[in-house]
């Protein structure tokens, strides 16, 4: 049977797997993204902060997913909320990095002249920091996004959601007739939400970026 | 640089503590504990030193494979016949990498059957980007006036770029491999479901098992090897960045 | 006016040369030729975007020319291989180019090695360099690039170029990069290397200034490299050759000039000296008897110690010492009439005091002798400028 063939046979799985994938990623970016950027918002204050939050991002992206999952399955169990601490860890680390990164990165001299104008840390924050920080924490957020995408195929090692069932599944039915569909349906099917979400988020930052810092 | 010694390497203790306390904290919890007979089939030091040997060359070798397949790769995209070219280049293989790697690794298995050089290959894939994309900006942000400087005073191209250019993008360029070495001991854990072994096997096993001993040894393992593995690039990176570059 | 460059045979020549750039309808050079004299010191000055650095690199032939021709010293060196050629052209950049992950020795000696010399005499020649340019050698030769100071390493940037012991060098805007102060110490310290070294340079700059106080001679660049005029810093000054040139020396020419006459040139005037172990009271006679009022005391060494004049000896101090005002506005014969007019207008006292290298006193060199020179100057170029318009039939060009 033709990929395509088997595609259209089990539409709606595949479809049902993929919402699965997609709403599974989406909390994790979702609640990596609020977390991330309220962590970052401290810790660029200070020296030490930043430098602990960037020691702690980078022992996260060392470790490896399924070593992470395993360390969680004890605390967690053989659940969705597992994958999805697993998925917001991960998810966490180029988000705080680029949000530290976006705040510094801000010219000493405009800080100078908005206190100057009278205005207070909160309005300071919101008003000027962050809209100029924003492009590279958005780029941040895309970063955490295919990350997240991509180790959501794991997650079926935990539990059986998302588009890696397909793969699992492939592989299970290694030497039978359209194991390699089963396979590349998942594995396509994560690139597929992997290039629409990075297409979304691309909307997203041309809606939400300042005309004036467009790239 | 005079004291310059000590702050070069100032940074780097922190590591191998980390992985020292995680090591001997498993090895006091498992004493702890009372294993069963499957637990005790894993657990044992020859298992577990087998599984972290295989572990540790699959990754070795992926990023040596990444290296040499990276540096040539990356020199050609930088000459000024392909220097068009490798933006683009680059955005195609990052499209690429929204491939999940447990796809790649059971798709390529289903193909070319189960083993190390299947593994090796799914690895070789996700970590090349990485190194590539370094190499080319790593010898792109050298300075122009710098090579202008080296023609000018009569060195080839070929001296300018193994004098000048790839020294100074030693450091960017160790730092990919080194994020490919993370990457590499990460989707390592995956070889497991195509036979090729490693820790993934044991984190595996103590999930279907249902052993948690097994599955925290297995996990921790794994975290320091790859902790390890870091800090050893990270040492590396330092012992080899040419000095007088920051 | 005496030319210093026709004793010497052209160490370059350029012919006709040509760079077009495609896609670009117009040369950036067009048809450019010009010789350059052994042991010259050819400045290119002009506008930006002129082409004067496009020409300065055609010249090693990081630019290749599209047509026209370079001789080395006799050789046609257009189509000979550019890495050779280079090996035989020092090159100082803007930037420096000094590598940074090489230490400022090996950053010298990276020519020598490239034309295979044998380690110790490279070694020999590192230190040599350094010594040169001012630097000391045990002290810089192990530091990195980065551990010099702006002007520290535009100094090793030259003596990387002179380390090949080259017949030419090429100066792009060696001292575009750097403060005020320190491009005037670096602009004096290639003119005593120059001196030491005799070698033939062609440096490129924007700044009129630099071009009067470092050039033998002159090239003013107009657009697409032009040569608008070629000549030394004192004929493009007091006779600009078009009003183009005229706009570009600026409204300063004749202070300009000033820089480049040598206070030796203006005839010091004697003045009534005496010594401060002398007796007061014959120092006040000879202050009595002087013209100006005053005296000049001196140490046992002959060298400038204070101005006396007579209030200063109302009522006769015991001895002379620490009587009446400093002299410190002392000069060499090496200074220009402009650093002695600065220094005048800075200080009080009869005028500038020439002192010899040992600082001994030669004479004095006051506002009547400068203004008298500057006098003769004009009086000369203006007899130049009448003979000039006569024969173009033109008034262009009268001051």
């Amino acid at each position: 049977m033709s990929f395509t063939e088997w595609l259209d046979r089990n539409r709606d799985q595949v479809r049902e797997l993929a919402i699965q994938h997609a709403d599974l990623c989406l909390t994790a970016v979702v609640v990596a993204g609020l977390l991330g950027v309220a962590l970052g918002v401290l810790a660029h204050r200070s020296r030490l902060a930043t430098a602990a939050a960037q020691a702690g991002t980078s022992v996260v992206f060392t470790v490896p997913s399924l070593a992470l999952v395993g360390l969680l399955i004890p605390v967690t169990g053989l659940t969705r909320d597992t994958v999805l601490v697993m998925l917001v860890l991960y998810a966490l680390v180029p988000i705080v990095r680029n949000t530290i990164a976006g705040l510094r990165s801000v010219d000493g001299a405009v800080l100078e002249a908005a206190r100057g104008m009278g205005m207070g840390p909160v309005r300071l924050l919101l008003r000027v920091q962050l809209p100029l920080a924003w492009p590279v924490i958005l780029a941040g957020l895309r970063v955490g996004t295919q990350l997240v995408l991509g180790l959501g195929a794991i997650a079926v090692y935990v539990t059986r959601i998302g588009l890696g069932v397909l793969i699992d599944a492939g592989l299970a039915r290694f030497g039978m007739p359209n194991s390699v569909n089963q396979a590349l349906a998942g594995t396509l099917g994560v690139a597929v939400l992997a290039v629409a979400f990075d297409l979304a988020w691309q909307v997203v930052g041309r809606l939400t970026t300042p005309r004036g810092i467009r790239a | 640089m005079s004291g310059g010694g000590r702050g070069r390497w100032a940074g780097l203790a922190a590591r191998p503590l980390v992985v020292a306390l995680l090591l001997g904290g498993l090895w006091l919890w498992l004493r702890g504990q009372e294993l069963d007979s499957i637990e005790r089939r894993t657990i044992n030091a020859d298992y577990l030193l087998r599984a972290t040997r295989e572990h540790l060359w699959l990754t070795v070798v992926a990023t040596l494979a990444v290296a040499a397949l990276a540096l040539p790769l990356g020199v050609l995209l930088t000459r000024p016949a392909l220097r068009r070219v490798a933006p683009g280049v680059l955005t195609v293989l990052g499209v690429g990498q929204a491939v999940p790697a447990y796809g790649v690794m059971v798709l390529l298995t289903l193909r070319f059957g189960v083993g190390f050089r299947v593994a090796a290959v799914a690895l070789v894939a996700y970590s090349l980007l990485p190194v590539l994309r370094n190499v080319v900006t790593g010898i792109g942000q050298v300075d122009p006036a710098l090579v202008e400087a080296g023609r000018g005073m009569g060195m080839s191209r070929a001296a300018v770029l193994w004098r000048i250019e790839l020294p100074l993008a030693v450091p960017v360029v160790l730092t990919g491999l080194r994020t490919a070495m993370v990457i590499g001991a990460g989707v390592a854990t995956l070889a497991t479901f195509v036979g090729a072994g490693g820790l993934g096997d044991i984190i595996i096993n103590g999930i279907k098992l249902g052993r948690t001993p097994v599955l925290v040894t297995g996990s921790v393992l794994c975290a320091c090897v790859a902790l390890a593995l870091d800090w050893a690039g990270a040492v590396a990176e330092r012992a080899l960045s040419p000095r007088g570059v920051s | 006016m005496p030319d210093r460059t026709d004793a010497g045979r052209p160490m370059l020549r350029l012919r006709e040369l040509t760079k077009r750039y495609r896609g670009q309808d117009r040369p950036a050079v067009d048809r450019l030729s010009l010789d350059v004299a052994a042991g010259e010191l050819m400045v290119f000055v002009g506008p930006s975007g002129c082409g004067k650095t496009t020409t300065l690199k055609m010249i090693n032939r990081l630019v290749e020319p599209t047509s026209g021709s370079i001789e080395l010293d006799g050789e046609d060196v257009t189509h000979v291989d550019p890495n050779r050629l280079r090996r035989r052209i020092g090159y100082v950049i803007q930037q420096t180019g000094l590598l940074p992950h090489l230490t400022v020795g090996a950053n010298v000696a990276l020519v020598p090695r490239l034309l295979g010399w044998p380690s110790a005499r490279v070694r020999a020649r590192v230190d040599e360099m350094l010594e040169l340019v001012g630097l000391d050698p045990a002290e810089h030769r192990d530091r990195y690039p980065r551990e010099l100071s702006g002007g520290q390493q535009q100094r090793v940037g030259v003596a990387r170029a002179l380390a090949g012991d080259p017949p030419v060098l090429l100066m792009d805007e060696p001292f575009g990069a750097t403060d005020p102060l320190t491009r005037e110490r670096l602009q004096n310290e290639l003119l005593r290397v120059q001196a030491e070294v005799r070698k033939t340079i062609v440096l490129v700059t924007h700044d009129i200034d630099e071009a009067i106080k470092l050039g033998d001679r002159i090239a003013v660049f107009g657009e697409r490299s032009r040569l608008a005029q070629v000549g030394t810093p004192d004929e493009v000054l007091g006779r600009p050759a078009d009003p183009y040139v005229k706009r570009f020396v600026g409204a300063g020419a004749s202070l300009k000039r000033l820089h480049l006459v040598r206070l030796d040139a203006v005839p010091a005037r004697p003045f009534p000296t005496a010594r401060v172990t002398d007796d007061p009271a014959l120092v006040r006679d000879l202050v009595v008897r002087s013209r100006s009022g005053s005296v000049l005391l001196l140490d046992a060494a002959e060298r400038p110690v204070a101005w006396v004049a007579a209030d200063d000896l109302t009522p006769l101090p015991a001895d002379l010492a620490g009587v009446g005002l400093p002299a410190t506005a002392t000069l060499t014969a090496e200074a220009t009439l402009h650093d002695a007019l600065d220094v005048m207008l800075g200080t009080d006292g009869a005028g500038v005091i020439l002192v010899d290298g040992d600082g001994r006193f030669r004479g004095v060199v006051g506002l009547d002798e400068v203004m008298a020179h500057v006098a003769r100057l004009h009086a000369e170029s203006r007899r130049h400028d009448v003979a000039a318009a006569a024969a173009l039939g033109s008034a262009e060009g009268a001051a």
